[in-house]
């Protein structure tokens, strides 16, 4: 297992220790459509014993695999959990929902228990202007206001919609939401996301 | 153009510890003719995403080869997945895209581009370093062994009579055992298969 401490000059301690842990989890892929939040942690993983193409160089490496699509990751994460592997996903909230029928088809369907790591596009907007994205119902007139971004708004109801548990992780130094939810999809065999509301930079 | 015969029952004369992965309108066939621990029915799933799950379990399973028939309006739903077929450079994987031009268990409506797309020219164009079409009987089962051994990733376009299979189910009704029970109970199964756990 890797050092909990980041590297001088390396990426960031929270960023690093989040890879830390997913390598100590036993994840063994990392299937994700980057976005910028994403970005730190996927460049903390390189500091881990495994090469930007993916192609793990340890026997604890947790391999990056680049999708074009989320619900193509979904499709993909499914597979390498069938062939026995222990795959987590990393995509935007955005992602999420292009990848509706992917997780109810996939991963739902199959019982496969995939840690979903999904970052919070709108959030920070929602806040600044007080709100709970959360509280707000999800009508017209919220979806078509330009000063909210109207997937902070849909997230959460679209994961009870497709019956998907989710946490949040709103401490960067507190990772204890990731090891909860590994561990409640591992229990309950069924993917589990957690909604990554924090910066990692 | 080939009769679904034509394609799997040569195919099933060869295969030996292949994982194959199956959908649409070859579940059934192929179900018919094979009864392996390793065929996984991707059926009851999710629309155009059985070549991923494919690729999933052939990066999972390096040192096994997996072979996934894709029906051509399930790849049209995901084209991007050939380039990230050719992108993982998974030389265990192997794609059959089976070419007739419907979308056969739920009608036969014609696909987008049926007749037109050239999909061994869109695996080419993805990066897949060996790509076979064959839209006759000549010379595919005398191609086989060369597709089962070759480095992938493989693509193999093939050009396939239209059929009339229904809609899939997962029941006791089903006459295939891999199509017996729930996707879940035969993902659990398939798994203990792949790793003995």
């Amino acid at each position: 297992m890797a050092s909990l401490t980041s590297p001088p000059d390396g990426p960031s301690p929270d960023a690093y220790r989040l890879a830390a842990l997913l390598q100590s989890l036993g994840i063994t892929h990392l299937v994700t459509v980057p976005d910028n939040t994403s970005a730190p942690i996927l460049g903390a993983l390189k500091h881990f014993p495994v090469s930007a193409s993916g192609a793990g160089e340890g026997e604890d490496a947790v391999r990056l695999l680049y999708a074009t699509r989320e619900g193509e990751g979904i499709g993909l994460a499914s597979g390498l959990w069938l062939g026995g592997a222990h795959p987590a996903v990393l995509i935007q909230n955005t992602g999420l929902l292009e990848a509706g029928d992917a997780l109810r088809g996939t991963a739902s369907r199959m019982g496969a228990p995939i840690l979903l790591l999904v970052t919070c596009r709108g959030y920070p907007k929602a806040r600044d202007l007080g709100i709970d994205p959360a509280e707000l119902e999800v009508d017209r007139d919220v979806l078509v206001r330009s000063d909210l971004d109207s997937v902070a708004h849909m997230t959460e109801p679209t994961l009870r919609a497709w019956g998907i548990p989710y946490v949040f992780l709103r401490e960067p130094g507190d990772l204890s939401p990731v090891r909860d939810a590994f561990l409640q999809a591992m229990e309950e065999k069924r993917p589990v996301a957690v909604l990554l509301d924090a910066s990692f930079t | 153009m080939l009769t679904k015969d034509q394609l799997l029952l040569p195919l099933a004369a060869h295969r030996r510890d292949e994982v194959v992965v199956t959908s649409m309108g070859v579940t059934r066939p192929w179900g018919r003719i094979s009864d392996h621990d390793l065929d996984f029915a991707s059926a009851d799933s999710s629309m155009g995403h059985t070549a991923d799950l494919a690729l999933g379990i052939a990066l999972a399973q390096p040192s096994r080869r997996v072979i996934c028939l894709n029906g051509d309006g399930s790849m049209l739903m995901n084209l991007g997945t050939l380039v990230t077929i050719a992108e993982s450079g998974a030389r265990n994987f192997v794609l059959f895209v089976l070419e007739n031009g419907t979308y056969e268990i739920t009608g036969n409506q014609p696909i987008p581009g049926a007749g037109r797309v050239d999909f061994p020219g869109l695996a080419r164009a993805a990066g897949f370093p060996r790509v076979y079409s064959f839209n006759r009987d000549v010379g595919y089962e005398a191609t086989l062994p060369e597709i089962l051994t070759v480095e992938g990733p493989v693509f193999v376009g093939v050009g396939l009579q239209r059929g009339s299979e229904g809609p899939i189910s997962r029941s006791s009704q089903e006459e295939s055992r891999y199509l017996q029970t729930s996707l879940a109970h035969c993902a659990e199964q398939f798994r203990k298969a792949m790793i003995g756990s």
